[in-house]
């Protein structure tokens, strides 16, 4: 009689494997498009874009199984993204001076034909980074202020002020009227 | 009007959440006009800021990535004779791919350079009334990235962007010709052996061998591109 004891269970594993396979196939489909769009805007570079999203999801295959709730996986893969965007500048600050990084697309054109589309990207590009990436993973990827101060490791207050000014210097770059307070009693 | 909500609080706080609607906000809302009308340009803003940050994600990335983390994380679970014939099949697979992916022919890769330029993410990149790039460290860091690097720098450049073109990073540049925009692709990672003429739907132009990669000048307008061939191959280099 054969001793089957100590034998692996392959079909025990094959169903984990599956599962896991299974899982990190939901996530990809549910997180990539908004992810990218987070990496674009943060980086500017469509193909550094892409590699951010792959490598961010190669990372979270391997520990997947340390996310517990589906729910906090836009998070977790957001903070995943930045780590990673920022070892990439740190790489590219030891190899490429810094007024020469290509990180800023001066075209904006990043796809569509839309005139106003095109406006609105152009004053996006126009904003600095501190005011940009609070304001893109707010109306980006659906984030509370609560939540973008614990990622930037900002205060809430100071996320507060950020998007204010953001959505100020867009209006202005955009060309509508005033200032935010202006009529204000 | 609700007296413990000010005017300039409800901006500062709409400023910075336009959906907020507590109901001291909601009140003051309710009863000042001026407010109300921030409150609709706030959500209006937001609602074009929203379309405008969802630009293009490229076609099929969610199904790479899928497929990549399978394969390089499943390897643990193969048999080891099945992963050896695997790495065999995949070598030769490679191989062969890889030769075919850097010396395309001729006519695959015109229609592919075509192809870019055309493609509606590219498309604005030739819009005659584009501005000039004054910012020439920027155009070099964009050759940079694309692993490619030009003597003495590329004038009246209107377009500078690292694309991926048969995927890998190239440099596409759009120069101010004489008669309307001129598009330049350095290819680090094409070969071509001869000068490849460009002909397909309505542009025109050549590719021109340069060292192990190649140079695509390609143009919709009636701007020659044969002086710049020259110019372009002498002062061309490869950096990666």
């Amino acid at each position: 009689m054969s001793d089957t004891r100590n034998k692996p269970e392959s079909g025990t594993v094959s169903a984990s494997m599956g599962t896991h396979q299974h899982r990190f196939e939901m996530l990809a489909r549910a997180q990539v498009p908004g992810l990218y769009r987070y990496a674009y805007w943060l980086c500017r570079d469509r193909a550094l874009a892409e590699d951010l999203v792959q490598e961010t999801l190669l990372r979270a295959w391997k520990s997947l199984d340390s996310l517990r709730e589906e729910a906090a996986a836009r998070r977790w893969l957001i903070t995943i993204l930045r780590n990673e965007f920022m070892r990439e500048l740190s790489k590219r600050r030891n190899t490429v001076p810094i007024d020469e990084m290509p990180l800023v697309d001066h075209s904006a054109n990043v796809g569509g034909s839309d005139t106003d589309m095109f406006d609105v990207r152009r004053a996006l590009a126009k904003l600095t980074p501190e005011y940009r990436e609070p304001l893109a993973l707010q109306v980006l990827m659906g984030c509370t202020t609560q939540e973008i101060a614990e990622m930037l490791e900002l205060t809430q207050g100071t996320v507060l002020t950020r998007l204010h000014r953001a959505r100020n210097q867009l209006r202005e770059h955009m060309g509508l009227t005033g200032a935010m307070e202006e009529g204000a009693a | 009007m609700n007296a413990s909500v000010t005017c300039l609080d409800v901006r500062r706080i709409l400023g910075a959440e336009p959906q907020r609607r507590d109901a001291g906000i909601a009140e003051h809302l309710n009863d000042c006009p001026g407010c109300a009308n921030f409150a609709r340009d706030m959500l209006a803003l937001d609602t074009r800021l929203e379309a405008a940050f969802k630009v293009p994600v490229p076609e099929g990335l969610e199904a790479r990535i899928v497929l990549d983390g399978s394969l390089k994380n499943n390897r643990r679970a193969w048999r080891p004779w099945l992963a050896a014939a695997a790495s065999i099949a995949m070598v030769a697979l490679l191989t062969s791919f890889a030769w075919h992916h850097s010396h395309p022919s001729d006519a695959t890769i015109a229609a592919a350079v075509v192809k870019h330029i055309e493609n509606p993410e590219e498309i604005e990149a030739i819009a005659p009334d584009r501005a000039l790039i004054h910012d020439a460290a920027y155009v070099q860091g964009v050759m940079q990235t694309a692993g490619a690097a030009m003597q003495g720098g590329l004038d009246d450049v209107t377009y500078a962007q690292v694309c991926l073109f048969r995927g890998e990073r190239v440099a596409h540049l759009v120069v101010h010709g004489a008669n309307g925009p001129v598009t330049i692709l350095l290819l680090r990672h094409t070969h071509v052996d001869k000068t490849v003429p460009v002909d397909e739907h309505g542009f025109h132009g050549v590719i021109i061998p340069a060292g192990e990669g190649s140079i695509a000048i390609v143009t919709n307008t009636t701007t020659p591109v044969q002086p710049m061939e020259q110019e372009l191959s002498s002062k061309v280099e490869w950096t990666l």
